[in-house]
């Protein structure tokens, strides 16, 4: 056990250094000149040059990845000349609101991928199956920030059901004393329930929006499986055993049709935490998206690199968590076959 | 419930037809069955595949799923008719009246769940008061009842770590746990090695007379019945086509498909006299069947006679010297007196 | 530590003009196992442990055992579908290890392969026809339309009308899935063909069809088989000799007749008993038969001595059974047999009996089925 465990965090470095090796050659190879973007374009040559010279533009490529990497590390992200900040500061004054936002929405994507696969697979009703599976398929084709404005003209504008798009609570609202930064774990905490409602309710949409593609995805997979589990004579065996329906379902049909969905799972917690640029935009959410669109449309070379190797350390950090599960709950991947007897 | 049905059997079969309702598409994979089964006996349900010897099992059990369902008939066991009980009230019998062991180990159980906890949940569904230590100590028991080995430590184990041959020993310590009055085999050692099959078929025999349980055994294999039932139906396209003593089907097979049944198996003995003596065709689609004898098509005896597509033969009762015999034959009667003289 | 492929056990026969289809010197393969440690490499484990054989030209030789005895891996080494680990494999007289891949290809033309699993072996989204053809296409064997012309005769010789030479393999029976795996095999004409368990997943009813179509083959085309199976019955059947295998070494190598009516290993003894056999007092026959202890041996943990010894009736607990791994030795011409002991489960246990007797055959049912063959030897 102790043995995977090494093996699979070994790994993960080695991921995360490709990953950065690959961020820092896609931003090299894009056009467009970082000192030109600081100084402006009326910038003289020698200041570009100096400028150059101070970001470590005229060194070797290997060079200008080491102190990269190195930098990374030692926490230092870099400098954003366009919002003059750190960009390390930046990303964690924006993580805490797309960790919100992620959890949000992972949490109500797989519940309700869990509870409609269910629904279609366990009474086996042609016509609830064929409505889940129709619904997922609807799912599959919408990107997610035309679902995104597409939800806000139907509740916010039409019917005034919910919240538009204003970020995490109404404009000019105060945010709950900070102790874990996300808001209605916050409000919670301090008692303060019309914000938490407030927050739940602007999280509503944003999930829905961000959760749907995934969620498409996973009710298909989880049902395939579940079906096939429910063939699988351990099942009828349950039920010889005299159990009912639904206990023989949960105790063995369940377990074993998630284990192979546990990856995609991680897959969608990662890519949901490394924010979603496009999403965060449409709903004016103050996370590291937001923060991301405007890097890029202001050519902010560091903020972007910074994100690029984020969000891979992102997934490789969910991945990592997800192979150490299968371990803890897979007895077959934890203990292997051959035993003397 | 100890009590017996009124004719002295421990499970009576009456008219029992299953269906499967796919579109248009009706197959009947049970028809109109019925059979006694005493206290002590061991019925051998033969043949191939496709002919509802499976779908029977899992009838008289309740357990078959749509888009199947038992059709009509009775299945009286302790002088009420099982298949009315709701599926909730079946749980109560399932386990602890009837017990079932299904033909693969390697499926038969969860794979993400111990032996031990697995051997539990069928003590656990029928004695809900059982103490965690009281139960652990009667699933050693069971284990070692079994014969296997350092049963104590291997409860904890996972099923994958058990060979072919002890997961089905753990299948059967399942299904004997409660003393079940009827135990339905489906096939139990049909995966294992001859070897390992004579060891379950020896186990089988032990537990079965310790614990005074009646058994259904189902199989392909005319070699097991032989050597393990005391009786033996026939079954060709959902139904009984012939029933009678073990002996009596080897010696002097009164239906024709029992005669070719038998005929096929390889014989040494028989080479100097050409190919063997194989049944022509196929059996029929369940979903179509002919009007008449089902077996006419590829019958030796029938197969040019108008009377055997016409007219669905009757179950002929006919008294031999070991026992009476159940024949689905027009020609019963004369191929039984041919037989004894 | 290269064996020679000198004189195999098992060629019955020693003067140079009827030499051997197929010899196998020496056979060891081993495979890496999955789950080791990752720095130290893979732990290595031997499937097949020093095997021998011959196949005479014409003859069925059937391999037996059970699961996990190598039967299947050394069908595939027969054909260096998989390479060997050391030993050699002579195909009329050519080394096969030595041939390069083209060579291969050209000889493999003669040499055929069928497999249990009739479903999983053949492309769903061909036609029969297809399927059939492929080999052809291959091989380079006429043009299209001889290929074709071919391609149908061959599926028509195995019991399929032309008809149902378009249809895909989902639209078929297994019995009759089989029978095109048999055709795809059988349509270039070779000499040998291995079978891997090609009826242990049909019913008895066609698996008595497909039987009869393999002989009706063998007899026309006068092709040496190869045949594996689990089924003590069939082999018996089918077979003209049989070696038994057991976790990877060739326990006996016999006549069919020598093999089943005079057993020499306790193995093959203990294999042969618990057999059981559709003939009237089953019951009262399984009762007398001494039970047999233990689990099949593990191909992991390999003893020093003979495999079988922990299960033996015989040498069970004997130090030169523990110690002293026994060699194929000769007891009588034609019959090979390694065991320290040979022939002591035999008389220990009075008869073997012997699987598949028809009652059909038997005047008294009740009779114990060795009865039922016309006694004589032994």
């Amino acid at each position: 056990m102790a043995r995977v465990i090494v093996y699979r965090i070994l790994g993960s470095i080695a991921a995360v250094f490709g990953a950065s090796l690959l961020a820092f050659l896609i931003m090299r190879a894009l056009p467009g000149d970082p000192a030109r973007v600081i100084l402006g374009p009326l910038a003289s040559p020698k200041a570009l040059v100096e400028v150059r010279h101070e970001l470590g533009l005229d060194k070797s490529l290997f060079v200008q990845y080491w102190d990269y990497i190195t930098s990374f590390l030692s926490g230092n992200w870099g400098y954003s000349y366009t919002l003059n900040a750190p960009v390390k500061s930046l990303f964690v004054e924006r993580f805490p609101a797309t960790i919100e936002l992620a959890l949000f929405s992972f949490i109500f994507t797989m519940a309700t991928a869990i509870a409609l696969a269910l629904l279609s697979t366990y009474r086996r009703r042609p016509v609830t199956d064929g409505v889940v599976r129709g619904a997922s398929y609807l799912g599959f084709g919408t990107p997610p920030f035309f679902l995104g404005v597409l939800l806000l003209i139907i509740f916010f504008k039409s019917l005034h059901w919910l919240p538009g798009p204003e970020g995490r609570l109404g404009i000019g609202a105060e945010a709950p004393p900070s102790a874990t930064g996300l808001y209605p774990i916050d409000a919670l905490l301090a008692g303060d329930l019309s914000t938490f409602w407030e927050s739940i309710r602007h999280l509503i949409l944003p999930s829905i929006a961000l959760g749907v593609a995934s969620f498409s995805f996973i009710v298909r997979l989880l049902r395939a499986n579940l079906l096939e589990v429910s063939r699988e004579p351990f099942l009828i065996v349950a039920r010889g055993k005299g159990l009912a329906r639904w206990t023989a379902f949960r105790r063995h049909a369940l377990p074993n049709a998630f284990l192979p969905t546990l990856t995609t799972a991680g897959l969608v917690l990662g890519e949901f935490l490394a924010g979603s640029v496009l999403v965060e935009r449409v709903f004016d959410w103050p996370g590291i998206g937001s923060l991301v669109y405007e890097a890029i449309v202001k050519q902010d070379f560091a903020i972007v690199q910074a994100f690029v190797l984020f969000s891979a350390l992102m997934f490789v950090a969910v991945n990592l968590i997800v192979d150490l599960l299968y371990a803890a709950i897979d007895p077959r991947v934890r203990i292997p076959a051959v035993t003397a007897t | 419930m100890d009590a017996l049905n009124d004719n002295g059997s421990v499970l009576s079969v009456r008219n029992l037809s299953t269906v499967f309702e796919t579109g248009n598409a009706a197959t009947c994979a049970v028809r109109d069955v019925s059979f006694d089964l005493r206290p002590d006996e061991r019925l051998g349900i033969v043949g191939e595949s496709g002919s509802g010897k499976s779908a029977m099992a899992l009838s008289i059990l309740g357990l078959i799923e749509p888009p199947g369902r038992v059709s009509g008939g009775e299945i009286l066991l302790g002088g009420r008719d099982i298949s009315k009980l709701s599926d909730r009230q079946m749980g109560a019998v399932r386990g602890k009246e009837i017990a079932l062991v299904l033909q693969d180990p390697s499926t038969a159980l969860d794979p993400v769940k111990t032996i031990g906890r697995q051997i539990i949940e069928v003590l656990a569904a029928h004695e809900p008061d059982l103490k965690r230590k009281a139960a652990r100590k009667r699933a050693v028991e069971l284990l070692e009842d079994v014969d296997i080995s350092h049963a104590e430590r291997r409860l904890d184990d996972y099923p994958h770590q058990y060979s072919g041959g002890m997961r089905q020993r753990v299948a059967i310590a399942m299904a004997i746990a409660l003393n079940p009055k009827v135990l339905i085999a489906d096939e139990p050692t049909t995966a294992l090695d001859v070897t390992t099959q004579a060891q379950i078929l020896s186990l089988m025999d032990r537990l079965v007379e310790d614990h005074n349980t009646a058994v259904i055994f189902i199989t392909h294999n005319l070699g097991v019945v032989s050597e393990f039932c005391d009786s033996v139906a026939v079954m060709y396209t959902g139904r009984f086509v012939e029933t009678s003593g073990v002996e009596h089907i080897f010696s002097a097979p009164t239906h024709p498909y029992s005669e070719a049944l038998l005929n096929c198996v390889p014989n040494p003995e028989k080479l100097a006299q050409g190919p063997l003596p194989a049944i022509t065709g196929f059996p029929p689609d369940l979903s179509q069947l002919p009007s008449g004898c089902s077996f006419a098509p590829r019958c030796p005896v029938g197969k040019d006679l108008a009377q055997c597509y016409e007219k669905a033969p009757v179950t002929h009762r006919i008294s031999c010297p070991d026992g009476e015999v159940g024949v689905e034959c027009h020609f019963a009667e004369a191929r039984a007196r041919g037989a004894s003289t | 530590m290269s064996k020679q492929a000198g004189p195999a056990p098992g060629s019955a026969l020693t003067n140079g003009s009827d030499l051997p289809i197929l010899q196998a010197g020496g056979i060891e393969k081993s495979f890496k196992v999955r789950g080791g440690d990752r720095l130290r490499g893979n732990p290595e484990v031997k499937v097949l442990d020093d095997i021998s054989l011959s196949v005479k030209r014409g003859e069925s030789l059937g391999l037996v055992g059970e699961s996990g005895c190598g039967k299947s891996t050394l069908a595939r080494c027969l054909l260096r579908l998989l390479d060997l680990s050391d030993g050699s494999v002579k195909f009329d007289g050519t080394d096969l290890q030595s041939l390069g891949a083209k060579q291969l290809r050209a000889l493999r033309r003669r040499m055929q392969f069928v497999f249990q699993d009739p479903y999983a072996s053949l492309d769903p989204r061909m036609s029969a026809l297809q399927i059939v053809e492929e080999p052809l296409q291959i091989h380079e064997v006429g043009d299209a339309e001889e290929r074709r012309q071919k391609a149908l005769e061959m599926l028509v010789e195995v019991g399929l009308t032309k008809a149902q030479a378009k249809r895909r393999p989902h639209a078929f029976s297994g019995g009759q899935r089989q029978r095109i795996g048999i055709a795809r095999a059988f349509v270039l004409h070779p000499e040998l063909v291995i079978l891997d368990e090609p009826v242990s997943a049909l019913d008895v009813s066609v698996q008595a069809q497909v039987l009869n179509l393999l002989r009706r083959l063998q007899k026309e085309l006068g092709l040496t088989y190869v045949f594996i199976t689990h089924d003590l019955a069939v082999a018996e059947y089918f077979c003209d000799r049989v070696a038994v295998l057991y976790v990877g070494q060739v326990m006996e190598i016999a006549d069919r007749r020598a093999l089943f009516h005079q057993p020499l290993h306790p193995y093959s003894v203990s294999l042969l008993s618990v057999v059981p056999v559709p003939a009237a007092g089953g019951r009262k026959r399984r009762a007398s038969r001494p039970p047999l202890i233990g689990e099949v041996g593990s191909v992991v943990e390999r003893p020093a001595g003979c495999p079988f010894e922990p299960r033996c009736p015989v040498g069970r607990g004997k130090d030169i059974c523990k110690g002293q791994r026994p060699a194929l030795t000769k007891p009588a011409e034609g019959h090979w047999v390694a065991c320290h002991f040979p022939g002591e489960a035999t008389a220990a246990r009075g008869v073997a009996e012997t699987p598949a007797s028809n009652p059909k055959t038997s005047p008294q049912i009740d009779q114990s089925p060795r009865q039922l063959h016309e006694g004589g030897e032994q």
